[in-house]
This record gives C-alpha cells, sequence and structure tokens, in this order.
C-alpha cells in the first residue's frame, strides 16, 4: 500500500503536471500556435468532465447494489450525442452567433435579453451544482483518507484540496476576459485528465478480468447474485435515469460550458458524436467486472463506492492502486474546476454585473475599469462557489445525503430542458413562460426530491415528509397527490417536468412577448437559415464612437479593441480613426461584449451610452418583419434564379426551335407562292394570248381556253390541300370513326385511278380477300388510298411498271401495303416524302404541289393510325396501318 | 435572219405559251423540258437567246446557267431567267451568275416578247 | 419547399438518418424491448443482457461514427 507521503507527493507532482500543461496550451493559443489543442479529439475528451468523482467511484458502488442500472447513466449521454444534429449542433450554432457564455447566457438571450431569467437559471444552478461538488470534495477526502496511516481530518484535506481547486481555476479560468469565454488551457488539462481517467479505470478492469479473475467467463461465473441482473432494473427507474443523464449533458453549467461554450468548431460535434459515447462506452466497460471482485473479494462492510481503491489495495497492488486514485482525483478535480468557471462566469455576468451598473449609476465608461471589476468579479465568484461547495461539505459530510446528490443535481438542472428545448423551437415561448416554468419546475424538485433527501434534517421535519404538510397527506412530498411512485426520483422527475412543461406552455400562450423577444426568437429558432447571409439587424442608437471605443476598451481591453474598431472603420472605408457609430458598430460591439459579460449586460451597457437604449416597440417589429422579410425574400431569389436558370435554357431552346420553325414558315410560303404562281403563268399568258389575238384559230381558241381551265381547276386543288393540311394540323377537322368495309374502300380508290393507271400502263396486282370492318372515315380512308396509289403510279416507272396492293391484319390491326416496282426511295429522303412539297430530285408531280403525302399522314393518324414507308423492299412500298371496328369501343 | 430561242422548262403549258408567243413574233423556237439535257441542246442549236426556268428536274436553273457560262463558245450567250419563287435571294444570285434578265412568273405577254427582242439584238 | 426539394436526395437521407438514429436507439434501450434480453442466459459464460447492451452500444457507435462521416463530407452544410 502506497504510504500517505507517496500519495500526497504524486497528487502534488500531477497537479504540477495539470499547471503545466495549461500553462503551455495557454501560451500556445496565445501565439495562434493551437495545433492538436483545437482538435475534435481534445474536445472530445474534455466532455468527460461529465464523469466526475460521483460515477467514477459510484459507478461501480451502483453496479454492486442495481447491477446494470448504472449504465443508463452512461446511456443517456450516448443519446444526447447520437442525436447531435438535432439539438446540439444547434446550441452551438446559436451559442456562436450569439456568443453564448453560459446556460443562463443562453436563456437570457432567447427571452429578450432578460436579467431577471438570467438570475433565476444562476441561482438554480448554483443551488444544484452546490451539492456536487461538496461530493467531489468529499470523494476526494475519502479517498485520500483511505491512505492515510496517520488520522487525518477530512475537512482539513478537503479545505485544502478546495483552495487547490480555486487557485487552479482563478489562473486558468480568469486570466483574460474574452469575447469568446474559451479557455484553451483548461481545456486541455482536462483533456489529459480524461486520458488518465479512462486509463485507470480500465487499468484496474483489466487487472480484475485478466489478474484476479481467468478471463471475462470467469468474472461473470463469480457473480454472487444471479438476480443482479434481472429484468427488474429495466422499470421507470430506468427510462428516468435514462431521460435526466441525457438531459444532463446539456442542461448542467458545466456541461454546457465545454460542449456548447469552448467548442471552437461546429465539425468537432460531429466527431465527438460518436467518439464520447465510445469513451463513455469503454469507461463502463469494466464497471460490472470491478463490482462482482469487490462483492466476492473484500469484506461485506466494504464500501462499494471505494471499490475502485479497495479491489487493488485488497489484492496488495499498491501502484495499480495509486493510478486508481489518480484517476478519482482527475474526476474530481476536472468537475470542480469547469462547474466553477461555469458558475463563476453565471454569477459575476447575471448577478454581479447587473448589481453593480444598476449600484453605479452611471456611465460605464466613467466609472473606472470594467474590465478589471470583470475579472474580480470572476475570481471572488470562483472563491464563493467552493467556499459554498466546501461549506456545504461541512455540514453534511459523511452523511447519506450526498451518495444520491448527483441525480438530484440532474433532475435539478434538468428543470432547464422544456425552457432550453422552447428556446431552440418553439417561436411562441415567452420570457414570462420560461420563468414560470423554470421556477415552478425548480419548486417541485426541492419539494418532492432535494429537501426530502435531507430526512427531515433541512427545512422539513420527518413527519411532515411521512405524513404532509398540516397533516395533509395530498401534500406528502413523495407521494404528491397520493400518487404511488416506488422510487421518490421517478416520483419527482414526473412530477417536476408536468409541472415544469405545462407552465411553460400554458404561460406562454398568454402572455405578451416584447419586441426583444420575438427578434430574439426569431434569431435563435430560425438560426440555419439566417447565418448563411446574415441580415444586418441593429438598433438604432445614436452613440459617439468615442464612448463606444471607451466600452469595448474597459471589458475587452485595448489591443482587442483597437483591431476590432479599425477593421469596422476599414469595412467602412475609412483608413483612419474611429469608425462612423453605424447601427451595425453598436451591434458588433454588443455581441463582442455579449462574449465577455452576457448578453443582458451587454445590452444593457450598450443602450445606456447610446442615449436611450429603448427602442419604440414599433420600431422593433419593423425590424422583426424585415428580418423575416430578408429572409423570406432570400429564400425566394434564390428560388427564383433556379427557376431563371431553367427557364433561359428552356428558352434557348424554344429560341431555336422558333427559329427552325420561321425559316420552314419561309420555306413554306416560298413553296406556296412558286406552287401558285406557276399555274398562274399559264392562266394569265393564255388570257393575254386570247385577249389581244383577233386572229386566232377558233381550234386554238379552244385549246387555249382549256388549257386556262385546267390550270384553274390545278389552283383549286392546291388551295384545297392546303387548307385540307392546315385543318389537319390543327386537329380541327372533322373525320368520323365508323364501321367501313376495308374491300370497298380499296375498289373505290382503283376505280378512281383506274384511268391514270391504264395510261401510265400499270399492272395492278391486287387479289381481294375477306372483307375487313376497320374504323375510318369512308371518303378520307379513300382519299389517302387514291393518294398513294397515284403517287406509286407517278413515280414507281418499272420495266414494266407494276403495283402490288396487299391487305393483312394482326389482331385488331390491319395494314394496306402499296408497293411499285421502280427504283424506290433513298435512305435519305425516306422521312422527306411525309414533309410538305416535297419533291424528290425537283421532280414535279402533274397536279399535285407534293401535299399528297403529309395530308394522308395526318389523315391516318387522325385516324388512330398510320402511314409509314417500309424501308425495305425493291421498290416503294406504303404500308397504311388501320384499327378493325371494335363494337365495345365506339358504343359508348 | 431569224433569232433562235431556247427554251429551258419543265410545265407544259408554260412552254406552250411561250413557244407560241415568239414564234408568232418570228423567232425559230426549241424547247427541252429537263435541265440536264438543257446544255448539250444548246451546243446543239447554238441560241441567240436562252429562256431558263429555275426549278427543273434533275439540273436546276442555276446550275445551267453556271455551266453555260464557264462554257467557251456558248459562254456569252444570253440568258432569261424565270422563276416562279421571286425571292431577292434567286435575283441576287441570278445575277451573280451572270443572268442577263430575271423575271417573275407570271410574266406579261408584251414585256417577255420586248425583252426578247432586246436581248437578242433586234431591237436596242 | 422547394429548399427541400433541393437537398439532394443523398444528402436528404444522411440527413433523415442522423433524425432516426437516436430514436432508434432509445426504442432499443428502453422497456419493453431491452426486457427481452434480461433473460438468465449466459454467452460464452458472459450473461446475455450485458452482451446485448454492450454490443447494441458498440454498433450504435460504430454507425454514429459512419453518419457523422458522411454529415461532414464538403459541401454539406
Amino acid at each position: 500500500m502506497p504510504s500517505w507521503n507517496t500519495i500526497v507527493i504524486t497528487s502534488l507532482l500531477y497537479v504540477a503536471l495539470l499547471f503545466c500543461v495549461a500553462f503551455w496550451a495557454e501560451q500556445r493559443a496565445k501565439r495562434g500556435q493551437f495545433g492538436w489543442i483545437r482538435t475534435p479529439w481534445v474536445y472530445t475528451l474534455s466532455l468527460s468532465v461529465y464523469c466526475t468523482a460521483w460515477t467514477y467511484y459510484g459507478g461501480v458502488g451502483s453496479a454492486a447494489r442495481s447491477g446494470l442500472e448504472f449504465a443508463a447513466i452512461y446511456l443517456g449521454p450516448t443519446l444526447t450525442f447520437l442525436g447531435w444534429w438535432l439539438v446540439l449542433r444547434k446550441l452551438v450554432r446559436i451559442s456562436n452567433e450569439q456568443r453564448t457564455t453560459s446556460v443562463a447566457d443562453l436563456l437570457s438571450s432567447r427571452y429578450g435579453k432578460s436579467t431577471s431569467i438570467g438570475v433565476v437559471v444562476t441561482l438554480i444552478a448554483v443551488l444544484a451544482s452546490t451539492p456536487y461538488i461538496a461530493l467531489q470534495l468529499q470523494s476526494l477526502s475519502l479517498s485520500f483518507a483511505l491512505f492515510s496511516d496517520v488520522g487525518t481530518q477530512p475537512a482539513q484535506t478537503a479545505f485544502w484540496i478546495a483552495c487547490g481547486l480555486a487557485a487552479f481555476t482563478i489562473l486558468f479560468g480568469t486570466r483574460h476576459v474574452d469575447a469568446n469565454e474559451q479557455h484553451y488551457g483548461v481545456v486541455t488539462a482536462i483533456a489529459l485528465e480524461a486520458v488518465v481517467k479512462l486509463v485507470a479505470l480500465t487499468s484496474v478492469g483489466l487487472f480484475v478480468v485478466f489478474g484476479i479473475a481467468d478471463g471475462p467467463t470467469d468474472i461473470f461465473a463469480r457473480m454472487p447474485d444471479p438476480e443482479l441482473l434481472s429484468a427488474e432494473v429495466f422499470g421507470p427507474r430506468w427510462v428516468t435515469l435514462l431521460f435526466l443523464s441525457a438531459t444532463a449533458v446539456i442542461c448542467l453549467p458545466r456541461m454546457f460550458q465545454v460542449a456548447v461554450v469552448e467548442n471552437v468548431d461546429e465539425r468537432h460535434l460531429a466527431t465527438a458524436s460518436w467518439a464520447f459515447p465510445f469513451y463513455v462506452f469503454l469507461i463502463s466497460l469494466f464497471v460490472l467486472p470491478i463490482a462482482i471482485a469487490g462483492m466476492t473479494g473484500l469484506p461485506s462492510d466494504a464500501n462499494p463506492d471505494l471499490y475502485v481503491l479497495t479491489v487493488p489495495l485488497g489484492a496488495g497492488n499498491g501502484s495499480l492502486a495509486l493510478l486508481a486514485f489518480l484517476g478519482g482525483f482527475s474526476a474530481a478535480t476536472s468537475m470542480v474546476i469547469v462547474a466553477a468557471i461555469a458558475l463563476s462566469t453565471m454569477v459575476s455576468n447575471h448577478i454581479i454585473m447587473p448589481l453593480w451598473l444598476r449600484s453605479a449609476k452611471k456611465s460605464p465608461t466613467a466609472s473606472g475599469d470594467v474590465r478589471h471589476m470583470l475579472l474580480f468579479s470572476r475570481r471572488a465568484s470562483i472563491i464563493g462557489i467552493l467556499a459554498l461547495g466546501y461549506i456545504y461539505f461541512r455540514f453534511t459530510g459523511g452523511s447519506t445525503a450526498l451518495a444520491s446528490i448527483g441525480l438530484i443535481a440532474f433532475l435539478g438542472v434538468a428543470q432547464l430542458l422544456p425552457s432550453i428545448i422552447g428556446a431552440l423551437y418553439w417561436r411562441g415561448a415567452t420570457r414570462t413562460g420560461a420563468i414560470t416554468a423554470v421556477i415552478a419546475g425548480f419548486a417541485v424538485w426541492a419539494y418532492t426530491l432535494f429537501i426530502p433527501s435531507f430526512d427531515g434534517a433541512f427545512l422539513l421535519p420527518p413527519e411532515v415528509i411521512s405524513n404532509g404538510p398540516w397533516g395533509i397527506s395530498l401534500l406528502r412530498p413523495q407521494q404528491l397527490f397520493g400518487s404511488e411512485f416506488a422510487d421518490p426520483l421517478v416520483h419527482a422527475t414526473v412530477w417536476s417536468m408536468t409541472v415544469n412543461i405545462t407552465a411553460l406552455v400554458a404561460v406562454s400562450l398568454l402572455s405578451q412577448p416584447s419586441a426583444l423577444e420575438q427578434l430574439q426568437a426569431k434569431l435563435f429558432v430560425d438560426v440555419f437559415n439566417i447565418t448563411a447571409d446574415r441580415p444586418a439587424i441593429a438598433l438604432q442608437r445614436a452613440a459617439k464612437s468615442e464612448d463606444l471605443f471607451e466600452l469595448a476598451q474597459r471589458i475587452l481591453g485595448r489591443e482587442t479593441s483597437w483591431r476590432m474598431f479599425t477593421d469596422i472603420a476599414r469595412s467602412q472605408g475609412k483608413h483612419s480613426g474611429l469608425p462612423d457609430p453605424t447601427a451595425e458598430l453598436t451591434e458588433r460591439l454588443e455581441r463582442a461584449l455579449a462574449g465577455a459579460i452576457g448578453s443582458a449586460s451587454a445590452h444593457a451597457m450598450v443602450s445606456q451610452i447610446g442615449g436611450h437604449g429603448t427602442v419604440s416597440v414599433s420600431e422593433l417589429m419593423r425590424m422583426a418583419d424585415e428580418t423575416a422579410q430578408i429572409i423570406e425574400y432570400s429564400n425566394r431569389i434564390e428560388e427564383k434564379s433556379r427557376e431563371l436558370q431553367e427557364t433561359a435554357s428552356q428558352l434557348r431552346h424554344a429560341n431555336a426551335r422558333l427559329h427552325e420553325i420561321a425559316e420552314q414558315k419561309d420555306a413554306f410560303l416560298s413553296q406556296i407562292s412558286h406552287e401558285l404562281r406557276t399555274p398562274m403563268t399559264s392562266v394569265r399568258s393564255f388570257a393575254e394570248i386570247l385577249r389581244d389575238g383577233d386572229d386566232l384559230e377558233p381550234e386554238q381558241a379552244r385549246r387555249f381556253v382549256s388549257i386556262i381551265h385546267e390550270e384553274a381547276q390545278r389552283l383549286t386543288r392546291l388551295l384545297d390541300e392546303i387548307l385540307d393540311v392546315s385543318v389537319l394540323e390543327n386537329g380541327k377537322a372533322q373525320i368520323e370513326k365508323v364501321p367501313v368495309s376495308l374491300n370497298a374502300s380499296i375498289e373505290q380508290a382503283l376505280a378512281a385511278t383506274e384511268p391514270l393507271m391504264r395510261r401510265a400502263g400499270v399492272q395492278l396486282i391486287h387479289a381481294s380477300g375477306p372483307d375487313i370492318t376497320v374504323s375510318a372515315d369512308r371518303d378520307r380512308l379513300a382519299q389517302v388510298l387514291i393518294n398513294v396509289l397515284s403517287n406509286a403510279v407517278k413515280y414507281g416507272r418499272g420495266q414494266p411498271p407494276a403495283i402490288i396492293v396487299q391487305v393483312s391484319r394482326d389482331r385488331d390491326q390491319v395494314q394496306v401495303t402499296v408497293a411499285d416496282n421502280g427504283p424506290g426511295i433513298a435512305p435519305d429522303d425516306q422521312e422527306k416524302v411525309f414533309e410538305k412539297f416535297t419533291r424528290l430530285q425537283h421532280q414535279t408531280l402533274a397536279g399535285s404541289a407534293g401535299l399528297g403525302l403529309p395530308i394522308s399522314r395526318e389523315i391516318m393518324r387522325n385516324l388512330d393510325g398510320d402511314l409509314t414507308l417500309d424501308p425495305n423492299g425493291p421498290g416503294a412500298s406504303f404500308r397504311i396501318t388501320l384499327k378493325t371496328y371494335d363494337e365495345n369501343n365506339h358504343t359508348l | 435572219m431569224v433569232k433562235r430561242i431556247l427554251i429551258v422548262e419543265d410545265e407544259a403549258n408554260i412552254v406552250e405559251s411561250l413557244a407560241f408567243l415568239l414564234r408568232r413574233d418570228g423567232f425559230d423556237v426549241s424547247t427541252i423540258p429537263d435541265g440536264a439535257r438543257a446544255l448539250a441542246e444548246a451546243e446543239r442549236i447554238t441560241p441567240d437567246l436562252m429562256i431558263l426556268d429555275v426549278m427543273l428536274p434533275n439540273l436546276s436553273g442555276f446550275d445551267v446557267l453556271r455551266d453555260l457560262r464557264t462554257h467557251g463558245a456558248l459562254g456569252t450567250t444570253p440568258v432569261m431567267m424565270l422563276t416562279a419563287k421571286g425571292q431577292t435571294r434567286d435575283r441576287d444570285q441570278a445575277e451573280q451568275l451572270g443572268a442577263d434578265l430575271f423575271m417573275t412568273k407570271p410574266f406579261s405577254n408584251a414585256e417577255i416578247i420586248a425583252q426578247a427582242r432586246r436581248l437578242t439584238g433586234l431591237t436596242p | 419547399m422547394s429548399q427541400q426539394e433541393d437537398i439532394p436526395r443523398a444528402r436528404k437521407r444522411r440527413y433523415d438518418g442522423a433524425v432516426i438514429l437516436p430514436i432508434f436507439a432509445a426504442f432499443l434501450i428502453l422497456p419493453p424491448f431491452i426486457k427481452l434480453f434480461a433473460a438468465p442466459v449466459t454467452v460464452f459464460g458472459v450473461p446475455l443482457i450485458v452482451v446485448w447492451l454492450f454490443g447494441l452500444w458498440l454498433a450504435l457507435i460504430i454507425i454514429a461514427r459512419h453518419l457523422a462521416h458522411l454529415l461532414t463530407q464538403p459541401g454539406d452544410e
């Protein structure tokens, strides 16, 4: 067993090491050489302040008493970090935007930069944390006492420890007043302590599993009572513990400090989302084996809360016990240090500063060095908080009440949760609602859990606890309104959260938020929409630049202020002197000050300088509306620009298409002109001949007249065709679909083209088969057949010319093929034949303007069929597709 | 001496009217309905004027004109072009290729006769 | 809204995953589900509930790590 001297010297050396590390990190950060100080790993390790002496030692104790219950304390934070995307990310973003310094500052800022809510939250945090700090002091003095061979005074030990912690915290926690409350020295030292904790506990665990026992199987085989791992533990208490511990990583002042305030980069959160759960996983891994080893290897009166130390000691492994001691030492000191920093910031910013500002009654620039005052109030707060913890320890020390104080504290700070969630997600949550909720929840917590935990030694006598005040049993603190919960913690959690949430919702709905509250609510709830392109929201205040600079200097220090002001001046285009006192300047200054003294105080100070800081409600409303409009507007612009891009490309496309169509139209008109002028030429010419020529022979004159007649007919046909195309293409044609005999239509068309064929000497090959009734328009179908047939006659020109007409049927599809034995149509021209006025190789069709095939195709498409050109075959082969007539489709 | 005119045109009725008019005015008229055979026909009869349609089967009037202008013996033959399209683009192209006259259909008989006389040198 | 539509599908899935993971995890470690594993059965000598709880824990950590990696890829807000 290590001697008392060894323990003391080791502790002092360890503390010296922590000082060096903190100092070194602070120096590096000052020079801007952050290196791994600003990595996600340091951030993750610093989160381990969650694992205090209570969990370090108490976890094993809890495992010995209630089996896996201890795991809930670690699984809760695991859940919160797995869900970082939902809550933590938003908290961190808001805190970075608003320069939040503490959980009290967050709520104060959100609920209208209210001083009162800051005070309430600070008081609650101090009240809930003091016993917790006392608990750390107790476990430290207990662990020291364990190694002491001379009779030590636990109170004395605790006193000196408290002094040492105060010194460290003051040295590294209040070295400077920064615009963003980040303490690289402390965080790095805490990270180191996290490693020590983990190494110590894991070492003890490995020693137990592989040194004392013979592997995991053996250690679990030694378990004294299998009931320890029964399903009993997964009851309401399990759920409550998960809820409280999940809440604690956000609401505990020290956790808020490391997780949110000290966060330098949002991406670190992503790493911590799995790395921190992994850390607590490793911490929990050996808790059960150590507990089993303690229960089986040590006398039954040994305190399970000290198994981590007594198990290695009992096995005669002194150096391991020393390491375990250092682990516990780390757990306790890191908690106290961070809690003291967090609480002192809150006390100083939300209680001392407002009081001082009020008492000074003067402009802050004229009243001494604010900066000095601020550091002094921080340091005094740290000493005060540790003194409180020490006093609490002295008065309750050794009582069993301390054992459960960890969870009591968890529920105490959990009273902030509804207001925090409301702050982040519910714009309707108001200041009055939040204050009422926090106070009511806290009162229920104190009445049902905190005060009864003293077993009648404090405020409530034992008979009141068991019978209720004035004997009213309905008000019994642990059976409120007769509710029977087996566990007081579950009872208190259910009642306090119910009252809390109800108060928040009801009072918020009933109360009227101030304009500043509405503004802040918008900034909080919509933080992800605003951050990208932060619209300048600023109060119009008439302050002189000199005064503002003076104020900044007093709080932020000369150098920082100078840098900030010249920066702003440059952005205003001024190369020397102070910037103009614009709204942006006051707003930036206020945010910077908020980082040091909290939003409420910063707001008050800047407003005080700026003449009357009070802004008219109507102006604030206007600003709030403007903000909403700007957000809305920028969203819309974004959307618009996307739409515009799309439209532009569509327009380009449409333009190209229009160009094409215009060209087609020109070509079409020019074609029409040509087609009309050609017959007109003959008509005019012969008409003039007839008019002027008296010497014409009657025979000649008759011939000329007949030419005129013929050409006039050609003109008429042409005009008909043009009209036909236009009507068909616009879908206005009156085409009916009635049962038509296909054979009759073909016969009709053949009869019409018979003279043409005879003149050209065409041999027709056609065998009429069984008749098919098709769905068509009799006249239109005949027109198509005639068109195709005369086309074949004109272009077929085989030697000797022949035309084959075939009919085939496939279910409801009927095909009529008209093929000639001519030269066929070149592949390039196959689609062109259906274009208007196409005459292949400049050939003019007798009596046709080249509209026959396009018209025919339009007709067939209007009949739900088609006209296509079969690309194969020796000659040109046109295929007319039709539908058979189906009763069911047409009798409607 | 009788002036010879070659009409290259595929519309039979137009050919008939032109031939009637010009013959009545004393010209010796030959006709051919195909652009591809126009040059060969011109070589054969060496016309004093060629009346050339633009839209011809097989070879367009412009192509015939181009070939004619690069043809040694016939290169200076006066050419009167006829077109039913009447677009400025066609008129420009005809002038560029060396057509002496560009007439739009339908034409006036008197104008055709007057121009034929002028181009064949019968009247100044 | 259009902003939602604008998020590419893959990214939208990651966002959904980030929201669903803690809910899913809570379901697995809350009664009644977790009670299923509190049977007096051992796996290689270690009680089933211990194996289940710590195994599940580790699995959640691995998923969270994968998700965190996806969520912090460049181009992601």
